[in-house]
């Protein structure tokens, strides 16, 4: 009976509590619900960007998106849709191709931007072309400049698009450790910017860039690569095999083990791909170097209202 | 309980009427349609750094959120361009209006792939929109914060001839100008220097300006004075450039005595209009006997200027005698002004070349010792802040007077 006067007083209590307060109605969403209105562009985007590949692609400058650390400027529309169409070529479509079209809405980074001016280094001798933050967002620069040979895309994007995409996948599936322990001794990080191509290769990178780290060692060496001619990998390897190269400490000399030491990392690089990703590293070279000659004879659309 | 009854019955007085979501997007509405009503476009008053030069740059809002853009100026090789790129309307740390795609007669001022490179102009392209009314619209540039204008251009007016207009204004009153203004505040007067280059100099401040179709605006308003004036139009009488908001605030050429002789001090040389319709007998008699005795000897008279002899170590003023090849030689004078005179001194002194043409050209000594004089000045350029051609009269003799013009 006690416990019947108690459960009695709470619902009294209860009643009065929820009773005091009048029942509102949702109304209209403050906010602007209206669609956004596309242009033919932004529908092409949508259609074959965003949905098949889960991309939001900000060609118009965002500032909130972009660097504060650079002074930048927009991307030129004609420019952007250009490049959309060269990176859902040479990029997404690549990896299509090859592992299908899952593999690329999984891992691909979710937000593309394009600036069109360089991101100039403090020292205004070098350029960032394209930087790549936490697997989400990618940033490519220049896009003003851009030109449709393969030098010019290989340089200022595809090799930033797939060292980045390279990040990424490894960031998943960890490579093999025994990477690392090739080039142990030799990585300096920011000391690379003394070396030159030359000079690194006949250390045992790929690139100087390749000397700040293991992870940037390989990822540099997967995008170069894969963006290499056979003719032009081979050319590399000749300059890898070059003995008595000065270093910039202007004293050791190269020994010719340069050439060995690439190409054991390559050894580890393409069993990664093969058994991890299944990417054989070849085939993948196959389908960018075609791709990217596609791009010269393209015929691009517009997208004109 | 009593907690509960009170959370409902409290009621906060609403201090606006309606919540910041609507009226975002209202203030987005409401300058969307301001800035696309300019149906002939808007000029903007364009800055791209503090203490610069600015440009003025016109605009058309479309709807179909693409903005063309027009400006002549350095950037544009001085040649009208036209181009269109996309704009938005956005809230970003207020409403924000932003040029969002490339346009290169915005972005020139902005690009750092121009010199010095990383940087180039380091001009904005997004602005938050301070204030608005039909006619002219307020924004501040997001990273540098400069105020900048749009005015609504009239309707009719062709964008060209508004540049037109501007670089004639230009030309009349800054362009090779004295650069010396005087800033009248009252019963205060101030020095201007840096006209021409259109960054005014005020003490140790500087104020860029733009150059419109009958006078400037200001970047900022000059410092201590008795109101804030960004806006200055040339008087009816085209003796000053007066404040739109004060009458008592204006700029006014310097004295005309002072221009000519200061000038000379800064490097500015005045060459003598050699055509017979532009100065009186005496001179006429006496230039005709020296280019018959340059002729003899197939040269001919360039100029006669008034300048520095700047290879001289003492500097002083001179009478430059320029003949053809260029070779000028150059016959010293003590210079001296008062506020209505200007008088030439001969020092009995020249450099090689003086030396060489009077020994050899018969008549030169004679026109030269003919300088020796008080003269009177006038201005007989467009408008009073510029001395870019004045008449020159000897108080001796009425037949003996010149024009004289800005050389180089």
């Amino acid at each position: 009976m006690k416990n019947f006067k108690l459960i009695l007083g709470l619902l009294v209590v209860c009643t009065v509590v929820f009773s005091s307060c009048k029942e509102e109605k949702l109304g209209d969403s403050i906010f602007d619900t209206t669609p956004p209105v596309r242009n033919k562009f932004d529908q092409w985007l949508y259609d074959s960007i965003t949905i098949p590949y889960n991309i939001q692609v900000f060609y118009k400058y965002e500032d909130i998106e972009a660097s504060n650390q650079y002074n930048l400027i927009p991307a030129d529309l004609g420019n952007s849709k250009k490049l959309i169409q060269i990176v859902k070529h040479t990029w997404y479509e690549a990896y299509d191709e090859i592992v299908g079209k899952d593999f690329l809405r999984a891992y691909v980074p979710r937000i593309l931007q394009f600036i069109g001016s360089a991101a100039w280094n403090d020292d205004t001798n070098s350029y960032v072309a394209g930087t790549a933050e936490g697997g989400m967002k990618v940033t490519l620069y220049v896009v003003n400049w851009l030109q449709t040979t393969p030098a010019f895309l290989k340089d200022n994007y595809l090799h930033t698009m797939h060292h980045e995409f390279g990040h990424i996948l490894n960031q998943k599936i960890a490579y093999d450790p025994a990477f690392k322990l090739i080039s142990k001794a030799d990585y300096i990080g920011g000391d690379w910017i003394y070396w030159n191509q030359q000079q690194s290769l006949a250390k045992g990178f790929i690139t100087p860039y390749s000397m700040d780290k293991d992870g940037e060692d390989f990822v540099e060496l997967y995008s170069t690569y894969i963006n290499c001619t056979a003719a032009e990998w081979a050319n590399l390897m000749q300059l890898a095999a070059r003995t008595n190269v000065l270093y910039p400490d202007q004293v050791t000399r190269s020994n010719g083990q340069g050439r060995i030491k690439i190409e054991q990392k390559l050894t580890i690089l393409r069993d990664y791909f093969q058994t991890r990703w299944n990417i054989n590293l070849d085939q993948m070279r196959e389908i960018l170097n075609r791709r990217t000659n596609d791009v010269q004879t393209m015929s691009f659309n517009e997208f004109l209202d | 309980m009593a907690t509960g009854f009170y959370s409902c019955s409290f009621q906060e007085k609403d201090i606006f009427d309606a919540p910041a979501a609507e009226r975002l997007e209202q203030s987005i509405k409401d300058n969307l349609a301001n800035f696309q009503s300019a149906s002939n476009g808007w000029v903007m008053q364009y800055f791209a750094y503090p203490e610069t030069a600015g440009f003025p740059l016109i605009i058309k809002f479309g709807t179909d959120n693409f903005a063309t853009v027009m400006g002549r100026n350095s950037e544009t090789g001085n040649v009208d361009l036209t181009k269109t790129g996309m704009y938005s309307v956005k809230t970003n740390e207020g409403t924000v209006l932003s040029f969002d795609t490339y346009n290169p007669v915005i972005h020139a001022f902005s690009d750092p792939d121009k010199n010095p490179l990383g940087y180039g102009y380091e001009g904005d392209f997004e602005f938050t929109i301070m204030s608005h009314t039909a006619d002219m619209v307020r924004l501040k540039g997001k990273k540098r914060g400069i105020n900048i204008y749009m005015n609504r251009l009239p309707e009719g007016q062709s964008w060209s001839s508004y540049f037109d207009a501007v670089y004639a204004f230009d030309a009349q009153t800054f362009k090779g100008a004295p650069n010396k203004l005087i800033l009248i505040d009252g019963s205060k007067q101030i020095q201007v220097s840096g006209a021409s280059g259109h960054i005014l100099t005020v003490g140790e401040d500087m104020y860029g300006f733009v150059v419109k179709p009958n006078g400037i605006h200001l970047e900022k308003p000059i410092a201590g004075l008795s109101a804030d004036a960004l806006d200055f139009e040339l008087s009816a009488d085209k003796s000053k450039l007066v404040s739109t908001v004060s009458p008592n605030i204006y700029f006014t050429g310097d004295n005309i005595y002072n221009a000519f002789v200061s000038s000379q001090v800064s490097n500015a040389q005045w060459a003598i209009v050699l055509d017979d319709s532009q100065m009186g007998s005496t001179l006429q008699s006496l230039i005709a006997t020296v280019r018959a005795s340059l002729a003899a000897t197939g040269r001919t008279l360039n100029q006669i200027l008034f300048k520095i002899d700047a290879v001289n170590s003492a500097k002083p003023f001179a009478v430059g005698i320029m003949i053809t090849g260029g070779a000028i030689g150059h016959y010293h004078y003590d210079v001296t002004n008062t506020a209505n005179s200007v008088t030439y001194v001969s020092k009995g002194t020249c450099d090689n070349n003086g030396t060489v043409i009077k020994n050899n050209f018969a008549g030169t000594m004679d026109l030269i010792n003919a300088f020796e004089a008080t003269y009177t000045l006038a201005s007989a350029s467009d408008n009073g802040l510029s001395y870019k051609k004045i008449k020159v009269t000897s108080n001796s003799d009425s037949n003996f007077w010149f024009y004289i013009q800005k050389y180089n």
